[in-house]
């Protein structure tokens, strides 16, 4: 993907509430994870699919962590969408949700700046928890 | 948007459900986010067919806010007229009609369109407007009466 950032500066993170964008085109999914995660005290943005979510990051919003499903519609994967985060939002952490995860590996980091992988059907506390961890890794860089 | 812009909305105490359908996420978000401010559940709809889904799971919903000029199986206006059709409980506000079909509009949506560009306060109080009505609607007869409230026109 060649798709340049709009923005010459990465924006700091939210000084507030962490903010999570949660990138899923099933509709029903992706609003229960983002009423959780609100619930929780994230706040949420949600795109529909990888282009929505490039809009967004592409317009500069305060994003601290993308979470996405790997297989979407459309053009941009999550897989394409991370690719595109570590060049141009390198300090934006991802978190991929994907059902051909192996089963042994219950969330795994592969290199420094690659995505983290979250295997589906996932455990919405579990994936709190993660959310955290990435938040927290992304305040302490 | 400013604090003091969203201080304006009117705050829930009882919260309701409002799918705001807008292809575009950026205009999309910001209304999003004020309605929940105010403090409606809200859910975002990239599409008709996504507000569809929504709609047909069966989780309470009581206002869709969508564009007009909505691509895919319905426009907006096509979606609020299978609104009206199948779901009775629940209002529909269209946003940025264009003035030679805003009769269709007032046909089919509450009280007219919004026209774009518009603040969503704008929105905050047609709901407002709109839930008050159901509710003075749902009320007896005889006690709208006893509070000297005038016959319902019908909407």
């Amino acid at each position: 993907m060649t798709e340049a950032a709009t923005q010459s500066a990465e924006p700091e993170p939210s000084p507030g509430r962490p903010v999570v964008l949660v990138v899923d085109d099933e509709i029903l999914l992706r609003s229960v994870v983002a009423e959780y995660l609100r619930d929780a005290g994230i706040h949420v943005v949600e795109a529909a699919n990888g282009r929505e979510a490039i809009t967004v990051l592409a317009a500069g919003e305060a994003v601290d962590v993308v979470f996405s499903d790997v297989r979407m519609p459309g053009d941009v994967s999550g897989y394409d969408l991370a690719e595109w985060v570590r060049i141009n939002r390198p300090a934006v952490r991802v978190l991929l949700a994907s059902g051909y995860v192996g089963a042994a590996s219950r969330s795994r980091r592969v290199g420094d700046n690659a995505p983290t992988l979250l295997p589906k059907p996932f455990d919405y506390e579990l994936l709190l928890q993660q959310l955290r961890g990435l938040i927290g890794r992304r305040d302490s860089a | 948007m400013s604090s003091s812009d969203q201080s304006a909305g009117t705050v829930q105490t009882v919260s309701e459900t409002i799918i705001v359908i807008d292809p575009d996420i950026l205009v999309r978000m910001v209304i999003a986010d004020y309605l929940r401010e105010c403090g409606y559940a809200v859910i975002e709809a990239a599409s008709v067919e996504e507000a569809l889904i929504v709609l047909a799971s069966g989780r309470p919903v009581h206002v869709v806010l969508a564009e007009v000029s909505l691509h895919g199986a319905m426009d907006g206006f096509a979606l609020a007229q299978h609104v009206r059709q199948h779901f009775t409980d629940i209002d529909v506000i269209l946003t940025g009609s264009p003035t030679s079909t805003a009769n269709k509009a007032h046909d089919l949506c509450d009280d007219g369109p919004l026209d774009k560009p518009y603040h969503p306060k704008e929105i905050v109080k047609r709901i407002d407007l709109l839930r008050e009505r159901r509710r003075v609607s749902a009320r007896p007869r005889s006690a709208r009466q006893s509070e000297g409230l005038p016959p319902l026109k019908p909407m």
